[in-house]
C-alpha cells in the first residue's frame, strides 16, 4: 500500500503545479495591494480640502490601518479574500478530478476511495494552515509598510511585545479554523455533486449569503439569533470576531455553542462526503 | 488473510448484476478469462461493457455477483487486484496541465513506485520520449491513447484491461495502438479488449465474449465463437428454404441466414457435397467461398439491436 505521505505529496505537487492556485494567489495579494495602496493614498491626502477626508475621517482610517489595530483589520481583510480563494481551491480540487476523468486513473492505480478523499483533505488544510500564516505575513507587512510611508514609523513598540505576538498566533489559529471549515464545507459539495462550479457557487453563495440572511434573523429577537446559531456562519463569525482589537466578551455557553457548532460542521462535512463516495458510481460521475 | 487459488482463469466473475433504478445495465452475467489470453469483450452502445469493466476495477458498486481476478474477490481485496491490474476505462484520463512524463510519475507513486527509469522506459516502449514533456493537454488523441498505455503498465500488471483503446483515432493511430497491443499480449500478460473495431479483436483475440443488453450472448475461444476457417458463405436463389435443407444436413455443424446468403459452419472439405446437393434440390448455388469476417456477421446476429442499428445507417 502506498504510504499515505505519498499521496499528501503528489497531492501538494498536484495543487502547487495547478496554474489556478497561482491565479487565486496573485488575485488574492493583488486585491491586499489595492486596498492598502487606496488606504495609504487617502491619508497622504492633505485633510479638510475640497474633496478630501476630514480630520475626524483621516484618524479613524489612520486607526483602522495602523499598528495595533491595522494587523486586525488586515487579517479580517486577508482572510475573507484568502477563504474566497480556499473555498475556490477546494471545489477545483474535487470537482476537476471528475471533469477530468482524473479520479478514475487514481483509483485504478490502487488508492482506496477513502485514503483519495482523506490525502486530498488532509493537503487541503495544511494549505489552509500555510495560507493563514501568509495572511499574517502579508497583514503585517502592509500595515508595516503604511506606518513607514504615512508616519515613517515603525510602530515596534506596538507590535515587538509578547501580547502583540501571542495575539497574532491566535488571530492565526481563528483565522485557519474559519478557512478550513469552508474549506471541508466546499471540498464536500464538490464531491458530492462531482462539480466544480457547484462546489464554488453553493458554498460561496452560503458564505456570503449566509451572512445577509442571518444579520437578518438576528434582527427577530432570542429566537432569529439562536436559528442562526444552527448554521456555520454565525459560529465563524463569533470565532473571528476574537480577532478585533475589542473582542465581545464572551460567557462559557458562548464558546460551547461556537465549539459545538463548528464541530458538528466539520464533521459532518467529512461524513457526507465519505459516505457519498463509498457509494458512488464513478464512471457515471466522471467525464 | 484472504486465501487464493488462481485456477486457470486470470478473471472470473458470476452472475454479476448492476441496475440502475428499473433498469438493468448488467444482468447476471458470467465468464471467465483464462490466464495468458487476449480476450475480446464485444457488444454495441448501451450493452453494459463499460459497466462491467467498472465493476471489476471497483469503480461501480455492483447490486450482485461477484467478480474474482487472480482468486482475489474484489470486495474483499480490490487493492491486491488493483496492483496486479492495469486499465484505461473510456478515456485515458490525465491532469491537462501537467506533461505525459509527470502524468506518468504521479500514476508510479500512486503504485508505489519511484523509480524514474522505469517511467523513461515507459515512456519509450510506447514512443512518446520525445513529446514527454510536454503538457498533456496538448496531446493529440494518439498520444494520449498511448500515455494511457503506459500508465497501464506502470508496476508491471499482469492483467491488462483496455476499454475502446483505439477509439478516436485515424486508421494509422488504430494501427499504430494495434501493434502496441500485439507487442504486450507476447509478454505472456492477460489482456481484456473492448473494442467496437472487430476486425481489430479478430485478428488480436484468443477468446471473446460478447454481450447484449447486458447480458452475455456468447463466449469462448474465438475460433469456436466464429467458427474459423470452417465457415462458408453460399449465395443461392431461394435463400430460406436452402437454409432449411441445409440445417437438415450432418455434415453442417450451423446454419444461419446472413442478409441475402447463406452461412454454414462446417469442414471445408465438404463443400463440393453441399453444392452438389443443393443442386440436386434444384436451387441456383451462384456463390460459395470461406467467410473472413465471420466475427462481424456473429456480432451483428447475436447482438439483436446492433443489427438494427447497423439496418437504419443503411437506410
Amino acid at each position: 500500500m502506498t504510504p499515505f505521505s505519498t499521496l499528501v505529496r503528489v497531492d501538494r505537487s498536484r495543487i502547487l503545479r495547478r496554474p489556478m492556485t497561482w491565479i487565486l494567489g496573485i488575485i488574492v495579494g493583488g486585491m491586499t495591494g489595492l486596498i492598502y495602496m487606496s488606504l495609504a493614498l487617502v491619508l497622504l491626502l492633505p485633510e479638510d480640502t475640497e474633496g478630501g477626508l476630514s480630520a475626524q475621517e483621516s484618524a479613524d482610517i489612520r486607526e483602522l490601518v495602523i499598528f495595533p489595530d491595522g494587523f486586525s483589520f488586515g487579517m479580517s481583510a486577508i482572510g475573507g479574500f484568502a477563504t474566497i480563494a480556499m473555498i475556490i481551491l477546494a471545489a477545483g480540487v474535487f470537482g476537476s478530478e471528475f471533469s477530468w476523468g482524473t479520479v478514475r486513473t487514481s483509483l485504478m492505480a490502487g488508492v482506496s476511495r477513502d485514503r483519495f478523499y482523506a490525502s486530498k483533505v488532509t493537503t487541503l488544510v495544511a494549505i489552509a494552515g500555510l495560507v493563514a500564516i501568509i495572511a499574517a505575513v502579508l497583514a503585517f507587512g502592509a500595515t508595516l509598510t503604511v506606518g513607514l510611508v504615512v508616519d515613517q514609523d515603525l510602530y515596534a513598540d506596538e507590535w515587538l511585545t509578547g501580547g502583540f505576538i501571542l495575539d497574532a498566533l491566535l488571530m492565526i489559529v481563528r483565522t485557519f479554523i474559519a478557512m478550513a471549515v469552508w474549506t471541508l464545507i466546499a471540498a464536500t459539495v464538490a464531491l458530492v455533486t462531482h462539480s466544480l462550479a457547484a462546489g464554488v457557487g453553493v458554498t460561496l453563495g452560503a458564505y456570503i449569503g449566509g451572512d445577509i440572511v442571518f444579520s437578518l434573523l438576528r434582527a427577530a429577537g432570542d429566537i432569529g439569533r439562536w436559528a442562526a446559531r444552527l448554521f456555520p456562519n454565525e459560529a465563524v463569525n463569533a470565532l473571528l470576531s476574537m480577532n478585533n482589537t475589542d473582542p465581545p466578551s464572551y460567557v462559557a455557553t458562548d464558546y460551547l455553542w461556537i465549539t459545538a457548532n463548528l464541530l458538528f460542521y466539520t464533521a459532518a462535512a467529512i461524513a457526507i462526503a465519505i459516505i457519498s463516495f463509498r457509494r458512488m458510481d464513478i464512471i457515471a460521475a466522471s467525464g | 488473510m484472504t486465501v487464493v487459488v488462481e485456477g486457470e482463469f486470470a478473471v472470473r466473475i458470476e452472475d454479476l448484476t448492476k441496475r440502475f433504478g428499473s433498469f438493468t445495465a448488467v444482468d447476471s452475467m458470467s465468464f471467465s478469462v483464462p490466464h495468458g489470453s487476449v480476450f475480446g469483450f464485444l457488444g454495441p452502445n448501451g450493452a453494459g461493457k463499460t459497466t462491467t469493466i467498472g465493476m471489476m476495477l471497483g469503480l461501480v458498486p455492483p447490486d450482485g455477483g461477484t467478480v474474482e481476478i487472480f482468486g482475489y474477490d474484489i470486495r474483499r481485496a480490490l487493492s491486491q487486484v488493483l496492483t496486479r491490474t492495469g486499465a484505461i476505462v473510456e478515456q485515458p484520463a490525465f491532469y491537462p496541465y501537467l506533461s505525459g512524463r509527470k502524468n506518468l510519475e504521479i500514476v508510479a507513486a500512486l503504485r508505489g513506485i519511484a523509480d524514474r527509469d522505469a517511467v523513461d522506459s515507459l515512456l519509450d516502449t510506447v514512443g512518446l520520449t520525445e513529446r514527454a514533456d510536454a503538457n498533456f493537454g496538448g496531446y493529440s488523441m494518439g498520444m494520449k491513447q498511448r500515455l494511457g498505455l503506459a500508465s497501464v503498465l506502470v508496476g508491471d500488471p499482469r492483467l491488462l484491461i483496455l476499454d475502446e483503446p483505439t477509439s478516436g483515432l485515424d486508421p494509422a493511430g488504430q494501427r499504430e495502438i494495434q501493434n502496441l497491443i500485439q507487442n504486450l499480449a507476447k509478454t505472456g500478460r492477460t489482456v481484456l479488449l473492448s473494442s467496437h473495431q472487430l476486425n481489430e479483436v479478430q485478428e488480436i483475440c484468443s477468446h471473446v465474449a460478447i454481450i447484449d443488453r447486458g447480458k452475455l450472448a456468447v463466449t469462448g475461444p474465438i475460433s469456436d465463437v466464429i467458427g474459423e476457417g470452417r465457415a462458408l458463405e453460399i449465395g443461392v436463389d431461394r435463400p430460406t428454404e436452402a437454409l432449411e435443407l441445409l440445417r437438415s444436413r450432418l455434415d453442417v455443424e450451423e446454419a444461419r441466414m446472413d442478409g441475402a446468403s447463406v452461412v454454414v459452419v462446417s469442414d471445408p472439405e465438404h463443400a463440393a457435397a453441399i453444392n452438389r446437393a443443393l443442386v440436386e434440390a434444384g436451387f441456383e448455388v451462384h456463390l460459395i467461398r470461406p467467410r473472413a469476417d465471420m466475427l462481424e456477421a456473429r456480432f451483428l446476429e447475436l447482438t439483436s439491436h446492433a443489427r438494427e442499428e447497423a439496418t437504419d445507417d443503411a437506410v
